[in-house]
């Protein structure tokens, strides 16, 4: 062996022992360069052998074959290569897209509060109120994909060494498992519906809504199927809705609540003409102020009622509170404080009155209307027919015409008198036009009840009851001494033609006197 | 069988006319309006009448309650436009015993015509 | 105008085609009017009054007219002969006995038709009634029928339901 060209070829193992370079230094003699010194070179590093390396080898001796040492200066080729590990890749949880959106917002929009930035110049053209940033879900609805950390590929270095894959990190997910549930096929699915809480590592879902400050531009309009807590109010032209119940604790401006149970307002409602309130069963309040509530069952109200316009389907159970100026309708019985005010604002309460129900009855008599001018019609066609003695085939055509004419009509109708007794089973079994005032029944009050409307003429103090007496006219019953006197000696008794008549409806559907 | 054809429209004439031909029935008249009609009707005694409603002069109902007073039993088919039932009503009133609307088939016009003579017959 | 006059001039129209002239009719999307010249040179007017106040225009090209009045009396008719006339005058007739037979529950009254035959000639109908055009194709050429009629309480003002009351 000729050491001085020994040491001028060399075979070097990268320090990330994923390359073998052959390298050759000018001054050897070539012919010393050959397969049997390289290999040699290469098994000295314990480079793995074998045709790869051979062929690697054979590669390297062509290309030093044309290679100009003097020229170029050292060779050198790259004569084993090894394969670089993968590490695993650590457990991830990918919100679902719609969701992810919505999580964003409210990163964005808690930053700028944060900061107390504008928003963006693309944000101001949209309407915020419409861009919720709570998270609400459906049961069933697919809340996102769990991807398990995975172990990695191990790499081979270039002695045939293994090298080993760095394996991912399985975060410690935890979904409640009561509200959520993971499949093995790594979906996320909501067992319930709610407002989904993504804290830290830890997910799950609130039945009930909190929201822990205003309804406002930081959490759009609330439509949620659970129950919703405010803790603070409800802005201006903001909307929620709820499958369930709301509570509010501070003050409701001019918004817009639907529940479909219960609206208890530990404040109240400032609607400005514009609020609504609409609650499938009761309406809890400390005041009502110039708001527009339907109410599906019982209005409870603390402190007043003033300039509203409110449907009760069930009763008014507020002893304490005054109804002063709109218009209340109330089904059921109505107990107040006052009714007016000495300043005369023009209060009309309707007594034993659900207006859906009136709008429903109004429309079926004007259809049975129809129908029976339809079949009176055909029946005086038919008549004029008969006088005519002369028989011809056209006549007997027309009578069957006009007779099938009749006869539809009055099947048409016979549904249609169902459905109208029905309704007006339901009203008269509800109605119950009785108002209890515990104080005060100011002048210039208008009580409508039993078709006629009565406006006071005179204050007069309670505790009294108005209704109807057994004849239908309204009476006013002191309820110190018991006293009965007729409403109309002491207000101005009229018509009221906004309720439908008694006297409208078909006979067969009159109460009984 | 003589049939009188009273209608204002010179082309419903010649149309009604033509499906009487097929009909096999050639003794036919015209009148152009109700006051023509009466004017002919004695004179031609016709065993049919197809009467039109809207007419000048007279119109068609004038002229069948009038042609009534005389004549109760010669049969009259109204030939119209007129559809309501009330308008029909008002026909059979006067005396009219069948009624064709405008616009009519030939086969719905001869079938009126045939059935109107034969209950004549019965 | 009221839709609800509109459908059954369209399907009077059909009836009266296919029944008298055994012949079909297809309905072009109908338009509104504007300037009051004919839209062909043959018009068979008929008035309207009653519950329902106004005029109906049938109107088609002397050419087009010629083929179906032929197709309506079964025989050549020259234009200008009066019984040419009186076949226009009839068909419209029958369209506007037809369809106001078809106006729920009012009481109209049709007058005798007239037929004014010319190029260029102006039908000028009530300035507070919109009129609608309803072109119309057969395989014998175009025509139109313009409709331009309300209702008698809307086009008076007071009506006359209102003094009864």
């Amino acid at each position: 062996m000729d050491t001085q060209d020994d040491n001028l070829i060399s075979v070097k193992v990268s320090s990330d022992r994923l390359e073998a370079t052959l390298t050759v230094m000018p001054g050897i003699d070539r012919n010393y360069v050959n397969s049997d010194v390289v290999l040699a070179k290469a098994v000295a590093q314990a480079i793995q052998t074998g045709s790869a390396l051979t062929k690697r080898i054979s590669e390297a001796l062509i290309a030093f074959g044309d290679y100009d040492l003097v020229e170029r200066g050292a060779f050198q080729y790259v004569i084993a290569k090894g394969q670089a590990s993968e590490d695993g890749q650590d457990s991830q949880f990918t919100l679902e897209t719609e969701l992810a959106v919505i999580q964003q917002l409210s990163k964005k929009r808690a930053l700028q509060a944060e900061k107390d930035t504008k928003a963006d110049e693309d944000d101001e053209h949209l309407d915020h109120r419409e861009r919720s940033v709570i998270m609400v879900v459906k049961a069933g609805q697919r809340l996102g994909q769990i991807k398990h950390a995975t172990d990695g590929i191990d790499g081979t270095d270039v002695c045939g060494n293994t090298i080993s894959a760095k394996p991912g990190v399985q975060a410690s997910l935890q979904f409640d498992s009561q509200s959520i549930e993971c499949h093995d096929n790594g979906a996320v699915i909501a067992k319930i519906a709610g407002q989904l809480l993504l804290e830290g590592d830890s997910a799950h879902i609130n039945p009930t809504l909190v929201i822990n400050e205003y309804v406002d531009y930081s959490t759009g309009n609330i439509d949620f199927p659970g129950k919703v807590e405010v803790f603070e109010g409800i802005r201006d032209c903001f909307e929620v809705v709820s499958g369930q119940s709301i509570t509010v604790s501070g003050l409701v401006e001019a918004a817009d609540l639907v529940a479909a149970r219960d609206i208890e307002l530990h404040g109240g409602i400032s609607g400005r003409d514009k609020g609504t309130l609409h609650a499938g069963r009761d309406i809890h309040a400390h005041y009502l102020n110039a708001a527009v509530c339907k109410v599906g069952r019982d209005l409870i109200v603390e402190k007043e009622i003033c300039d509203c316009t409110v449907v009760v389907t069930g009763s008014v159970r507020s002893p304490s509170s005054r109804i002063m100026g709109g218009h209340v309708s109330v089904l059921g019985t109505c107990e107040c404080w006052q009714v007016g005010s000495e300043a005369g604002a023009h209060t009309i309460l309707s007594l034993g009155r659900a207006d859906a129900l009136d709008g429903l009855v109004r429309d079926t008599l004007k259809l049975i209307g129809k129908l029976s001018a339809k079949a009176a019609k055909a029946k005086a066609q038919m008549q004029e027919l008969n006088d005519n003695p002369e028989a011809s085939s056209l006549k007997a055509e027309m009578m069957t015409s006009l007779k099938f004419e009749a006869s539809e009509a009055e099947s048409k109708k016979k549904p249609l008198m169902a459905a109208l007794e029905g309704t007006y089973k339901l009203i008269e079994e509800k109605s119950e036009p009785t108002l209890t005032v515990q104080g005060l029944l100011c002048q210039g009050s208008e009580i409508r009840a039993g078709g006629h409307k009565a406006v006071f003429t005179q204050s007069i103090q309670g505790p009294l009851t108005i209704r109807l007496d057994e004849i239908g006219e309204m009476v006013c019953v002191d309820l110190k001494s018991g006293s009965v006197t007729p409403v109309k000696n002491m207000a101005k008794l009229s018509p009221d033609e906004s309720s439908f008549s008694r006297q409208e409806l078909p006979a067969g559907l009159r109460k009984a006197a | 069988m003589k049939i009188m054809l009273v209608d204002d429209s010179k082309t419903m004439r010649s149309i009604q006319k033509s499906v009487l031909g097929q009909l096999g029935y050639s003794e036919i008249e015209e009148a152009c309006d109700g006051q023509d009609a009466l004017s002919k009707v004695g004179a031609f005694q016709p065993d049919l009448l197809l009467v039109d409603w809207n007419m000048p002069n007279m119109d068609g109902i004038t002229f069948v309650k009038n042609y009534r007073q005389s004549n109760k039993t010669t049969p009259i088919i109204m030939v119209t436009t007129e559809s309501e039932k009330s308008r029909v009503i008002e026909a059979i009133k006067a005396g009219v015993n069948n009624y064709v609307v405008k616009p009519f088939t030939p086969d719905a016009l001869s079938q009126r015509i045939t059935e109107t003579l034969s209950k004549k017959a019965a | 105008m009221d839709p609800q006059y509109i459908t059954p001039f369209i399907k009077s129209i059909q009836n009266v085609f296919a029944t008298m002239l055994r012949m079909p009719v297809t309905i072009n999307a109908p338009t509104i009017k504007k300037d009051k010249s004919a839209t062909y040179d043959v018009s068979g007017i008929i008035g309207m009054s009653g519950d329902v106040v106004g005029s109906v225009v049938l109107s088609f090209s002397k050419d087009t007219a010629q083929k179906l009045v032929n197709a309506f009396c079964g025989m050549d008719l020259p234009s200008d002969s009066p019984d040419f006339a009186d076949a226009v005058g009839e068909l419209v007739n029958m369209i506007s006995g037809s369809a106001k037979g078809m106006f729920v529950d009012k009481n109209v009254s049709i007058s005798c038709p007239s037929v004014v035959i010319g190029p260029g000639h102006h039908i000028n109908t009530r300035s507070d009634t919109p009129c609608i055009c309803i072109p119309c194709s057969t395989e014998q050429g175009e025509l139109s029928i313009e409709i331009a009629i309300r209702e008698a309480v809307a086009a008076e003002g007071t009506g006359s339901s209102q003094r009864a009351a």
